[in-house]
């Protein structure tokens, strides 16, 4: 048996209502031993060999930050990229401070240019929107650099905007591309059909093995950064399996990795349609076989209903969005139910991503459908996302026992666009209902599904504590939620979710010795401050890990 | 030259995977590949099959299926690089897909010309379908966007419920031809025109199971046309005439013209490639005499010097009498 290691601190919030606050922690063997007050401790240090550790004497010890859904292959594809970004982007190498304007947007990619060593070196950027940097065509980029591949890939993915060299780099036939109705050579856009077009030729550097465990590595620092000691990747595979396995393994299963991650397995693998019912069962039913110590599949799958809320394609219960578009299923409904029913049968944790209101009815119809064949109770039927909802449905959610896990960044990035052109006043305001979600004691969690909000959870809290938006309006204050819940969702409640309450999410004798390190306690700056609060590190396993 | 595309919409269960093996089975002396979503229903009968990748089953008979994989434009620009390309595409939607996004890519992409959208509903429980609150609006979009809408599983209704479902999906695709199937098996005609020659009516082979009993007549043009006044017939073509298909040559430019009609899409273009074909029309229907009215029609056309006025064959279908109501004057001129 090892040394116990005591460690002081200002403060320990412990997220465990029976003794929330602290200023001791035993540890050994990466657990806890037991949590009060040196005098309080007394007991155990008298039995055993131990030393102080009073490194965080001036720190606010906080449970570990659990982020519930994330998407490490997203980001290793896009951490790459040069952000421009019209909110700001805390990076592990850089910050990527707001850019508004199209002169700001034109001299930040200057700059960026400008600092390449390799004159032939692609440049992707990403971030760019036109509400906040104006028009950018290809004769602007043939202006900052005619040979060199410029790239700019906008926010919501959907358009891609490129210089002749560029053009010339994607290796498409030029006949083709004239013709195409989609792609617009003199302005250089690529878009809707014929974005296809430039991502076939994007992904030879976007995919190249290379790249995408630099991209890994700067995922991993992104995790830390934000404070985690526990993530999951919601939804695995993202693209191709082998290659997204291998690089998460000789990246974040490392000794040096200061965090562990669960990871849900898709109930379909994207691409090949919905392949083969059994086939899909046992690849799912196997991946457990995969676990390390770092690494772990539980009993739980991922499933979808509607369309992407970035995209505007969740699918709206009348009256729909302003402009009469409509959303998207991501498939049936009758094969999601068809789907959800064997691992309901099963056991499995159900987590399933809705962005609309109309996405929400569809997995609470199949989730009360599911109940009257076989009631479970403790299930945790998970709502990912929960864009857009109705009182109501919250008040449903839970009597069927559902849990939420929630974008609200959702508020602070989207919140004015969706009023003003989408949705209107009343229902954008209301979006990621947080408040009604408290009101009716449905387990919440806070999630960053990263990279569509930065994974920095103090910023994820700061948005439900404040809903504001990137331009400073309040969205709807009854929606606000308190401190204290804001930070439960990102520890004790994020921890229940993923069915791991038992070992992570709180300070208390037993579980994990996973703390984030503070530089001021989040229950006493002001709520508007919450997301500035510098954070030192983590504590992982009862191994500091202070931040770069 | 482009590609003609048929866009195959309809919900989940409705028979599109069906009527999808029976077309690419059927021998019809057309190259056509499809592209379909979910690759594990395609069931075909291994002695059909030529080869067999992880996505793509190439058939002895010349047609490939091949899998999406969330990637139309990328299987869209797989077929068009193909050294030999197919002479027709057949992209299958998912069930809720909205066909106006599929669209777009056969509108934008260069190589592709949309021949015709073609939804497959289910006769029993398309009504139902199309007021459920997940996907009533989609299937009813996909209804609405269709030219040809193919009703299937008529034998598990009866004749009165076919006849009013009929007439209830008439309503919601003014102008689309509608046509009745029992297990999918329609006959490929309708996707792709067909290629009999001479000028008898002739019975279409439909097998067995198919309620619906179609006949082809060719219409031999050897004297040019006027483009004008055919669009205006075309716009007249009785609605048992599901599908009008062939070249003429154009009285006023003396430039030859690519004439394509499924239910209400029309479409006369230039047509800039050698052919090898005689000047000549080939209509599709279910009624014999309408059929052959049609033909003496088209064939009084052919030479006339001067612009022709008509009336209308056929009488008493909807989209007839909406016609009458929107373009009166010109019966009565």
């Amino acid at each position: 048996v090892s040394q116990i290691t005591v460690y002081t601190a200002k403060r320990i919030r412990t997220m465990n209502a029976s003794l929330p606050i602290a200023t001791a922690v035993a540890v050994r063997d990466g657990q806890i031993i037991e949590v009060g007050t040196l005098e309080t401790l007394q007991p155990w240090l008298d039995a055993h060999p131990h030393r102080i550790d009073q490194t965080f004497r001036n720190h606010v010890l906080m449970p570990g930050f659990i982020d519930p859904h994330l998407h490490p292959s997203l980001a290793a594809i896009l951490l790459p990229c040069h952000f421009i970004t019209a909110t700001e982007w805390k990076l592990p190498d850089r910050v990527c401070p707001p850019v508004h304007g199209h002169n700001a947007y034109i001299d930040q990619l200057k700059r960026i240019e400008e600092g390449l060593s390799d004159p032939s070196e692609p440049l992707i950027t990403w971030g760019y929107h036109k509400i906040w940097h104006g028009s950018v065509d290809r004769q602007v980029l043939n202006n900052i650099s005619p040979t060199r591949p410029m790239i700019v890939w906008q926010r919501s993915f959907h358009e891609v905007i490129a210089n002749d060299a560029a053009i010339a780099w994607f290796g498409a036939d030029r006949t083709m591309m004239e013709r195409h109705h989609q792609i617009d050579l003199d302005t250089g856009r690529f878009y809707e059909t014929g974005l296809a077009v430039a991502m076939a030729g994007m992904r030879k550097l976007i995919l190249d093995p290379d790249r995408f465990r630099r991209g890994m590595e700067l995922t991993k620092r992104a995790v830390h950064k934000g404070g985690h000691t526990t993530i999951c990747d919601m939804g695995l595979p993202m693209l191709n399996l082998d290659l997204e396995w291998s690089t998460l393994k000789a990246v974040m299963d490392t000794d040096d990795t200061p965090f562990r991650t669960q990871f849900v397995a898709r109930a379909v693998e994207r691409g090949g349609g919905l392949g083969n019912e059994a086939e899909n069962l046992e690849r799912v039913r196997n991946m457990p076989k995969r676990n390390t110590h770092r690494f772990e599949f539980r009993k739980a799958v991922k499933l979808f209903t509607d369309g992407g809320y970035f995209a505007e394609l969740m699918q709206v219960q009348p009256p729909g969005f302003i402009d009469g578009h409509e959303g998207e299923w991501l498939m049936p409904p009758e094969v999601f139910e068809g789907l959800c029913r064997p691992y309901w049968h099963e056991g499995y944790r159900i987590h399933v991503h809705c962005t609309g209101d109309l996405g929400l009815e569809l997995a609470l119809d199949v989730l009360e459908k599911l109940q009257n064949e076989r009631p479970r109770f403790n299930h945790r039927f998970t709502i990912e996302h929960f864009g857009l909802s109705t009182p109501e449905q919250v008040r449903r959610m839970a009597d069927l026992g559902t849990l939420a896990s929630v974008n609200a960044y959702y508020v602070y990035e989207l919140g004015e666009a969706y009023w003003k052109r989408s949705l209107g006043h009343e229902r954008a305001s209301q979006m990621a209902r947080l408040g009604t979600l408290m009101r009716h004691n449905v387990t919440t969690a806070l999630h960053t599904d990263f990279t569509m909000a930065p994974a920095l959870p103090l910023n994820s809290a700061w948005v439900a504590v404040n809903r504001l938006t990137e331009s400073g309006s309040v969205m709807c204050p009854r929606e606000c939620i308190t401190v204290e819940q804001a930070m439960r969702a990102i520890t004790i409640d994020a921890a229940y979710v993923l069915g791991m309450e038992h070992e992570v999410g709180s300070i208390r004798a037993g579980k994990k010795a996973d703390f984030t390190v503070l530089e001021a306690d989040p229950f006493e700056v002001p709520p508007s401050a919450l997301k500035d609060i510098p954070i030192w590190g983590t504590v992982f396993e009862g191994v500091p890990a202070p931040l770069e | 030259m482009d590609i003609p595309v048929t866009l195959l919409s309809g919900y989940l269960g409705a028979g599109k995977t069906t009527l999808i093996n029976h077309v690419l089975t059927t021998a019809h002396g057309v190259r056509v590949t499809v592209l379909v979503n979910d690759f594990g229903a395609i069931n075909i009968d291994a002695s059909l099959i030529a080869a067999r990748a992880d996505e793509t089953i190439t058939l002895s008979n010349g047609c490939v299926c091949c899998s999406i994989q969330d990637d139309l434009g990328a299987a869209i620009g797989e077929q068009i690089r193909r050294e030999r390309p197919p002479q027709h595409i057949i992209i299958e939607a998912s069930g809720v897909a909205e066909p106006a996004r599929i669209l777009r890519y056969v509108e934008s992409w260069p190589g592709l010309r949309l021949d015709a959208v073609v939804c497959v509903v289910d006769a029993e429980t398309i009504r139902p379908r199309a007021n459920d609150k997940f996907v009533g609006r989609v299937v009813s979009r996909q209804i609405a966007a269709a030219d040809l809408l193919i009703v299937n599983k008529t034998d598990l209704v009866d004749r009165e419920t076919a006849k009013d479902v009929a007439d209830w999906l008439s309503t919601l695709a003014a102008g689309a031809a509608i046509v009745t199937s029992l297990q999918g098996r329609v006959d490929p005609v309708l996707f792709f025109g067909g290629g009999s020659t001479g000028g008898a009516v002739r019975d279409v082979e439909t097998g067995d199971a198919s309620p619906a009993r179609f006949f082809n007549v060719t219409i031999p043009l050897p004297e040019p046309i006027h483009v004008d006044d055919l669009a205006r017939m075309l716009e007249f073509t009785p609605q048992s005439v599901h599908r009008v298909k062939g070249f003429i040559t154009d009285m006023a430019s003396g430039q030859r013209m690519l004439v394509q009609c499924v239910g209400s899409r029309r479409s006369i273009e230039p047509w800039l490639d050698e052919i090898v074909q005689k000047d000549a029309l080939l209509a599709i229907g279910t009624d014999r005499s309408e059929l052959l009215t049609f033909q003496a029609q088209i064939t009084t056309l052919a030479g006339q010097r001067n612009t022709q006025v008509y009336e209308p064959i056929g009488t008493g279908t909807n989209r007839l009498a909406r016609a009458a109501a929107v373009s009166g004057d010109i019966f009565r001129a």
